[in-house]
Parts: C-alpha cells; sequence; structure tokens
C-alpha cells in the first residue's frame, strides 16, 4: 500500500470524524445536562435532512442558506418537545425511573417522525449532489480533499467552538453548567431549572438542523437511515465521556479514523462491527466515563 | 395468602375458558386466523420483552435481533438442507441466547442506558451485517421458498396457529411463574431499589443476565417459526424495527411487569396495527405515527398500563409484587 493512498484515507477519517463530532454532540449535551438519553435526536437530523433536501428542490434554496430557515424552526420543535415531553416526567414518575421513561418517550418521538418522513417522502433515498467553487475536489500533491467534506468539517468545528463558547462564557451557559452540576443547588442561586433544561434542547435542536444540512449534501437522505446516526453518536458519547465537548470531538475523530482505516482493508460492514466491538469494550473497561471522561462521585 | 392464590386459580380458570373458543379455529374465515396468529406472534415478543424491560426496567431496544437470529438459522438451513423447523428453531433459540449473554455480561452490568444503547447498535450493525454478506444471507433480497417438511402446505395457517398459540402460551406461562418465583421477586426488586436489592444477596447482574436470555430464547424461537410461516423473509421484514418498537409498545400499554399485560397489549395494538395497515392506509408503515404518540402518552399518562385500571377490583391475578411497599 502506498503513503498517500494512507494519508488520503486517514484525511478522509477526519473528515468524517468530524461529521460524526457534530451528530454526537448534542446527544452528549442533553445526556450531560438534562440527564436523558436523546434517542430521537437522528430522527429530528433526518427530518431536518429532509426540510433541506426539500427547499434545494422545490425552491432552490442552498443548503447552507437554508440554516437561516430550519435553525428557527428546529430550535422551537425541540423546545416543544422538551416542554411538552420531558418536563411532565420530572414531576411524577410511575414504575419506572425517569431516564427510562424519558428513553421510552423519545424513542416515541423518533417512531413518529418516522412515520411522518414516511408519509411524506415515502421510503426513497434522496441526495442532494452540489459542488462549491465549481470543483468537486481540491488536489493537494496527490491528495484529493472533497470540498463539500472539507466545508461540512468547518461547519462542524464551528458548532464546536459556538457550544464551548456559549456554556462557558456566557451567562445563559454557565446557568445550564449549574443545573447539570447540581439542580437544587442551581435553582437556590436563582436559575429557573426548567428555563436552562428547555434551552439545552433547543440548542440541541439547532445542531440538528446543521447535522440534517450536512447529510442531506454528503449522505443519503432516507427516513428510517437515522438509526445508524444516532447509534453512532452513541458509540462516540460513550467513547468521549458524557458530557464532555472535547471528549466528544476527540472520541469522534477517532471513530472516524478507525472507519475509515478499516474500510481501506475490510469491506464497509467490518468497520461498523468494529465500531460495536468498541462500544461493548468500552462500556465494559470504563462504565459511563469514556477514554477522557472523570469518574463521577455521585451515584445515579 | 389462601384466598389471593384460589382466587389466581379461578382467574387461570376465566382465561381458559376465553380461550378454549380459540383454540377451535377451523370454522373462522382464513383472515381472521392470520390475523389472531401474527396476535399471538407479537403477544410472544411482547412477553419476552416483558422478562427483561417489564420486570427489571431495562429497557431492551434489540429485540429485532433475536427474532432475526431464529428467523435466519431456520431459513438457511430450511433452504439449503431442508432441516424442519421444530429442529433448527431450538438451535436459533439457544444461539440467541449465547449471544444475549455475551452482550448482555458487558452491558448489564452498569445501570441506566448503556443496555438500550449497547443493544441498539448491535441490532443495527447485525442487520447491516445481513444485508452485506450475501454469500451467508443473501442479502436484502432474503430467503425464498421455505417450507417445511414436517407442517402440510394445505391448511398451514391452522398448523400455525397452533403453534403460535402454544408459544404465546409458554411464554405466559414463564411470565406466570417469573412473577411468582425469587428469581422474579429478585427482578422487581431490581426495578424497585437498584441500591438496596444487593444488599439482600440478590446478584443484580447475573439476574439480569439471566431475564436477558430468556427473553432471547422466545424472540428467536418466534422468530424461528416466523420464516417458514412467511415461506420468504428478507432483512426488511425480519429485521425491521417494528419488531423492535411493537412489543415494547404492547407491553408498556398493557401493563409491563404483569404477565398478563403484554398480552391485552398485543390483543388491542395488533388489531389495531392491522387495521391501520390493511384498511386505513395501505402500506406498511402508516401505523409509526399513531404508535409513536402512544408510547408517549402511555409512559407520561398511563405508566402502569391499562392493565392498572383494573387493580383493586377483586382481579387479584393482576395485582404486582411488592405493592404495598409503594405509597
Amino acid at each position: 500500500m502506498e503513503l498517500s493512498s494512507i494519508v488520503q484515507t486517514l484525511l478522509n477519517g477526519i473528515l468524517l470524524g468530524g461529521i460524526y463530532a457534530t451528530v454526537a454532540l448534542a446527544v452528549s449535551l442533553i445526556w450531560g445536562i438534562v440527564k436523558v438519553v436523546h434517542i430521537g435526536y437522528g430522527a429530528m437530523c433526518m427530518l431536518a435532512a429532509y426540510l433541506t433536501y426539500w427547499l434545494y428542490m422545490g425552491y432552490g434554496v442552498e443548503p447552507f442558506a437554508s440554516l437561516i430557515l430550519t435553525i428557527p424552526i428546529f430550535f422551537v420543535l425541540s423546545c416543544i418537545i422538551q416542554g411538552v415531553l420531558i418536563r411532565p416526567i420530572f414531576k411524577k414518575t410511575g414504575q419506572f425511573d425517569i431516564g427510562l421513561v424519558s428513553l421510552i418517550i423519545l424513542f416515541g418521538v423518533a417512531i413518529f417522525l418516522e412515520g411522518l418522513m414516511l408519509g411524506l417522502w415515502t421510503s426513497d433515498p434522496r441526495a442532494i449532489s452540489i459542488t462549491y467553487f465549481g470543483a468537486s475536489q481540491i488536489w493537494i500533491g496527490s491528495i484529493a480533499v472533497s470540498v463539500v467534506k472539507l466545508l461540512t468539517f468547518i461547519t462542524g468545528i464551528i458548532c464546536f467552538l459556538f457550544v464551548y463558547l456559549f456554556m462557558q462564557r456566557t451567562r445563559l451557559g454557565k446557568a445550564i453548567r449549574a443545573v447539570s452540576q447540581n439542580k437544587d443547588a442551581a435553582a437556590l442561586m436563582g436559575v429557573n431549572t426548567n428555563y436552562a433544561y428547555m434551552l439545552a434542547f433547543g440548542i440541541t435542536g439547532i445542531l440538528a438542523a446543521v447535522t440534517g444540512m450536512m447529510i442531506s449534501i454528503l449522505f443519503t437522505v432516507w427516513a428510517s437511515g437515522y438509526w445508524t446516526w444516532i447509534v453512532k453518536s452513541f458509540m462516540i458519547v460513550a467513547l468521549g465521556g458524557v458530557g464532555s465537548v472535547f471528549g466528544t470531538l476527540i472520541a469522534a475523530l477517532i471513530l472516524g479514523t478507525i472507519e475509515s482505516m478499516t474500510g481501506l482493508v475490510f469491506r464497509f460492514v467490518y468497520s461498523q462491527v468494529i465500531g460495536v466491538i468498541i462500544l461493548v469494550l468500552i462500556i465494559y473497561i470504563r462504565p459511563g466515563v469514556g477514554l477522557f471522561g472523570k469518574k463521577e462521585v455521585s451515584g445515579s | 395468602m389462601k384466598i389471593s392464590s384460589s382466587l389466581k386459580i379461578l382467574g387461570i380458570f376465566a382465561i381458559i375458558s376465553v380461550i378454549m373458543p380459540l383454540l377451535m379455529p377451523l370454522g373462522l374465515p382464513v383472515f381472521i386466523i392470520v390475523l389472531l396468529s401474527y396476535i399471538f406472534i407479537y403477544a410472544t415478543l411482547s412477553q419476552s420483552w416483558n422478562y427483561i424491560g417489564g420486570y427489571t426496567g431495562y429497557v431492551l431496544f434489540g429485540a429485532n435481533m433475536f427474532f432475526g437470529i431464529g428467523a435466519y438459522v431456520t431459513a438457511l438451513l430450511l433452504y439449503h438442507y431442508g432441516v424442519s423447523v421444530f429442529v433448527t428453531a431450538f438451535l436459533g433459540a439457544f444461539l440467541a441466547a449465547g449471544f444475549a449473554l455475551l452482550i448482555g455480561r458487558p452491558t448489564l452490568r452498569l445501570r441506566g442506558p448503556y443496555f438500550s444503547i449497547a443493544t441498539l447498535a448491535v441490532s443495527t450493525t447485525l442487520s447491516l451485517f445481513v444485508m452485506s454478506e450475501l454469500w451467508l444471507t443473501m442479502g436484502s433480497r432474503g430467503v425464498p421458498n421455505l417450507w417445511d417438511p414436517i407442517i402440510p402446505r394445505v391448511g398451514r395457517e391452522i398448523a400455525y396457529y397452533y403453534i403460535f398459540l402454544t408459544l404465546m402460551m409458554a411464554s405466559a406461562l414463564v411470565g406466570w411463574k417469573i412473577e411468582n418465583s425469587k428469581f422474579g421477586y429478585g427482578l422487581l426488586a431490581i426495578r424497585q431499589n437498584e441500591d438496596t436489592a444487593p444488599v439482600l444477596g440478590i446478584d443484580t447482574t447475573n439476574l439480569k443476565v439471566r431475564a436477558f436470555m430468556l427473553c432471547a430464547f422466545f424472540t428467536a424461537l418466534t422468530g424461528a417459526f416466523y420464516s417458514p410461516y412467511m415461506t420468504w423473509i428478507s432483512p426488511d421484514s425480519v429485521l425491521s424495527m417494528d419488531i423492535t418498537l411493537s412489543p415494547i409498545l404492547m407491553a408498556l400499554f398493557g401493563g409491563a411487569g404483569t404477565f398478563f399485560g403484554p398480552i391485552i397489549g398485543a390483543f388491542l395494538l395488533e388489531s389495531l396495527k392491522r387495521y391501520i395497515i390493511f384498511y386505513l392506509v395501505p402500506g406498511s408503515s402508516a401505523h409509526l405515527l399513531p404508535f409513536g404518540v402512544l408510547l408517549a402518552f402511555v409512559m407520561l399518562y398511563l405508566p402502569n398500563g391499562i392493565i392498572s385500571l383494573f387493580r383493586g377490583r377483586g382481579f387479584a391475578l393482576v395485582r404486582r409484587k411488592g405493592e404495598a411497599n409503594k405509597s
């Protein structure tokens, strides 16, 4: 094998990892802050992808420009999901605990959205093929870099910086982090916990819109295809540690690289199998903290 | 104690007297027999999901992988070598139980959603694997021409009706046994308070893994009989998300953690599903919309299932164990 093909694969892996990271970021955030596993997130991304596709094909709206439209829609949608479905379960629980109830409710959301998408757009896979700057690839020596992949990678990094700066530097972000650390103490300090949770969900809505746009221009838009995405993001979150923004980024880059390196030697499906094996091993060896997370002192 | 056990026996007699007419389906039209067979299939799946999901509170999101394992083991052996399903079903079921042990051992040590996530990941990857390994599974085109050598081709609806009825009864019996055994009390202790369960000498991981294996066994057994019933299987049919979704919803809707709940849930919801996809909106996915809404609704407003509506009215059969502990 030539060196250039290895470098090429490595680069593709990193670019792929950037996209994975954007998908996983929202799951990691919600899991870390609201302590809820957002299993419906993949379906939201796919809905955003359909919307982007629809706007592009129907009205000729450029995918990056359609974000102006999709981001507010998904922000509101996400807030509604939190307000209507997730907030009530903190008040009363039946025989199961909150984590499980929210998991099943969000599974219901995913199924509902899948039904909606199948009803509106049938089960045919679709894709947008689009070129930027007049070329599909940039050549650096003998290494080809896909322009679309590069652009989405940069968008993903911008998302990360946005979330990181928002959580670290703004008052709202600090409030959200305070709620994630200790809900009761944060409430005593005057933080409206419901509002913080809703905002956290709203941020995932924004991320869903961006991710959906990425999926629509890079991969196929397919109503039942979101399960692979949600599984990927769970792998990354388990690998990178729950709630850790940079752990998520690094884990995603690692997973992307591993996948494309295995793709070099084996067939596509084995890269997925290796991903699952890594997931189960990580759960077994470093439960709940992944590779980079800190062990939590308090239980549950 | 005496009264409740005699009420239980009374309840069982009541159930049997309801089911007896169902045991003689010869006079019924074929579509009713097929509908009932489907109800029995989903009742078995729902019941076996209940072993792990209902009693311990660990949500399994990958029932379709066990169903698929059972279906594919049977289908491939039947297609290539003509082995009867009555042999291969148990082979597939034990294989699925072994697979469950392999996944359950590392992931069930942990609390929380890790088990759900791992099972979801494994099941999606398994369906990718089945789609791509053409030499083994024939890919997305599926395995055709599955006729069991023992079961007669004419009147096979009735033969399979009895098979699926037996499976449902067997799984319900196991559910009832679980509910009235030390094993079942252990599982309920895990759901109610997993911190104190080990203090009482319960090996929680071991118990959860055993319940999970039992679940895998019955799910695969159903899948195994499903493939010659369909005579043609494909990843779309036996590894579909519906196989995962419907049993969860049926168990929760009927009443998770009771052996009777999944059966009620399967009867009501499978009828609804068949009605929607055959009469209301032809197509195979229209039921996803109402099912998604129903899932969220049940969890929010009826977390103990419709069976809880009948509780405390002298129907001792459905009373949950350890209920007195709750305020």
